[in-house]
């Protein structure tokens, strides 16, 4: 039969199966119809297949009404357990509140809610802000300081720079990123940071403000599901450099300025994990040598073995973008995620 | 178990029938099931989310069940019809019941990758992707597995209905 059907009109077995099991798109389907309503033996074809599945249904289905033996049931009490924890972060609010912050932050540096791009998680969060914080100025005030001290804060931070984004680390987006509602979002003049080696995926992108493709928001997403998400913008280019490490819970958050932009990293990872990610977006966190300590013959790390405090903020020259997403090298000590941790990154870290 | 929600006690019930129309054993359902939960809750406790747990529960399961069959004691998949026939409990007076017996037994003959599609599609009511996904392969390979099992199972039992047909009027 299935040679008939390939021998005929391409319609084969395995397209009629699709059809029997509601697989096909709409005009594909009418084409199947249109071929069944002359071929008798593609009918009795999808008669047969139909009356298996039935048959398999009778055969099995009374295997639901099965009580669970008391092993499993115990099992299935536990994953209830485990799954309602699931649930709970199901919605990721601590994500959410980490993204809420990153985009007050960003909304801080320039950018207005009302410019946010209007696919479906654009409207839940602008729909979030409207029904709780209806006044926008207020609302970023407020969403600033309850418990993301550290983006209000950011400015102050101790100061950080960085090297240039690896060119191979960047994957040019082509022709736009397909978004997380399955619209096509316009393509950002800039490459996406390859996450691949910390197993996240680009899933969606996001252009936050409708004139500016430098503020974007890419999604990124684990095949278990994880997700990290890149926020960054154009700030003010006197902005200070600076970054701010925090982890609540299951969820590090990374902010930091850097060459007139703002960036946000939020992700279901540990924060040396974090760090390490949003080395490939900035390259090296690498720390000024304040003239003054080069002539010296200071050394940052020296006199954080002697227990010597790190500058608390550096001014740093907006250094002008170098493709990617654009930061450019910068002269410094480069030091490590573990050297930062604990001295020259604030960290907050809240169960 | 009252407290068990609804959402997740159908996944267990669909889990368990699947096991059981794929191992065609009772106790070995139960075993299947059982690693398949556990993998579940630790895999929860480790604080990862799990988006989708039917296809989760299912894929594990999948992945157990291979990992049975790559042990050296355990390298047939298929499945004695007889072994099946008496935990399915196909009722002699049953309606169908002699097609059912037939289909029973054809199915069990499958080879078992066939038979997973079959389950899955048909049975748990997957969908291509779905079923891709948990078994691990593209959906092309779904479609083509899942028409040369219909295929088959449709010419076996046709056959085998009309023989017995045949012998009921002889007698």
């Amino acid at each position: 039969m299935q040679e008939e059907f390939k021998a005929g009109n391409s319609v084969t077995d395995e397209v009629l199966g699709a059809y029997i099991d509601g697989e096909l798109d709409e005009t594909t389907r009418i084409e199947v119809e249109a071929y069944l309503a002359r071929n008798p033996k593609a009918v009795e074809y999808v008669e047969q297949a139909s009356r298996l599945r039935d048959n398999l249904h009778r055969l099995f289905d009374n295997q639901l009404a099965v009580p669970l033996p008391p092993h499993h049931a115990e099992l299935a009490e536990a994953l209830e357990r485990s799954t309602s924890l699931g649930k709970s972060r199901r919605f990721h609010p601590q994500l959410l509140a980490a993204c809420i912050a990153a985009l007050v932050l960003l909304t801080a540096t320039g950018l207005g809610w009302r410019y946010l791009s209007g696919d479906i998680t654009g409207q839940r969060m602008f729909a979030l802000f409207d029904q709780q914080l209806p006044p926008e100025g207020k609302a970023t005030n407020q969403q600033a300081s309850s418990g993301q001290q550290a983006a209000a804060d950011v400015g102050g931070q101790h100061a950080a720079t960085k090297q240039a984004v690896a060119a191979s680390q960047g994957d040019e987006l082509e022709g736009g990123q397909q978004n997380t509602t399955g619209e096509k979002a316009p393509a950002p003049a800039v490459s996406a940071p390859d996450f691949s080696s910390f197993g996240f995926q680009l899933v969606g992108t996001r252009v936050l403000a409708k004139h500016d493709d430098q503020s974007m928001q890419l999604i990124y997403e684990s095949s278990e599901g994880a997700r990290v998400e890149l926020f960054y913008t154009s700030g003010s280019p006197t902005s200070k450099s600076s970054l701010t490490l925090m982890e609540e819970g299951p969820i590090a958050v990374l902010f930091w300025h850097n060459a007139g932009r703002s960036y946000s990293l939020i992700g279901e990872v540990d924060r040396n994990t974090l760090l390490e990610i949003g080395k490939v977006v900035n390259g090296e966190w690498t720390v000024p040598v304040p003239a003054a300590e080069q002539s010296s013959g200071g050394d940052r790390k020296q006199s954080k073995k002697d227990g010597g405090a790190a500058p608390a903020a550096v001014d740093e020259p907006a250094a002008k973008s170098q493709g990617g997403l654009g930061v450019p090298p910068a002269e410094g000590d480069t030091v490590t995620p573990d050297e930062l941790a604990p001295a020259e990154v604030e960290t907050e870290k809240q169960t | 178990m009252e407290d068990l929600s609804n959402e997740l006690h159908t996944h267990i019930s669909s889990l368990r029938r699947y096991a059981m129309a794929l191992v065609g054993d009772r106790a070995d359902a139960d075993d299947l099931v059982q690693e398949t939960l556990q993998k579940a809750i630790t895999y929860m406790q480790k604080g990862r989310e799990i988006r989708n747990l039917r296809g989760y529960l299912f894929a594990i399961l999948h992945n157990t069940r291979i990992s049975q069959l790559r042990r050296p004691e355990n390298g047939a998949s298929h499945v004695p019809f007889e072994d099946v026939v008496g935990g399915l409990a196909v009722a002699a007076n049953q309606h169908h019941s002699a097609e059912l017996r037939a289909l029973l037994r054809e199915l069990m003959k499958l080879r078992e990758e066939q038979r997973q599609v079959v389950l899955l599609v048909c049975v748990e009511g997957l969908t291509y992707r779905e079923a891709a996904a948990v078994i691990g392969v593209p959906i092309g390979t779904v479609m083509s597995r899942l028409a040369r099992a219909r295929q088959t199972l449709i010419e076996r039992t046709t056959a085998d209905v009309s023989r017995t047909s045949m012998l009921q009027m002889v007698k």
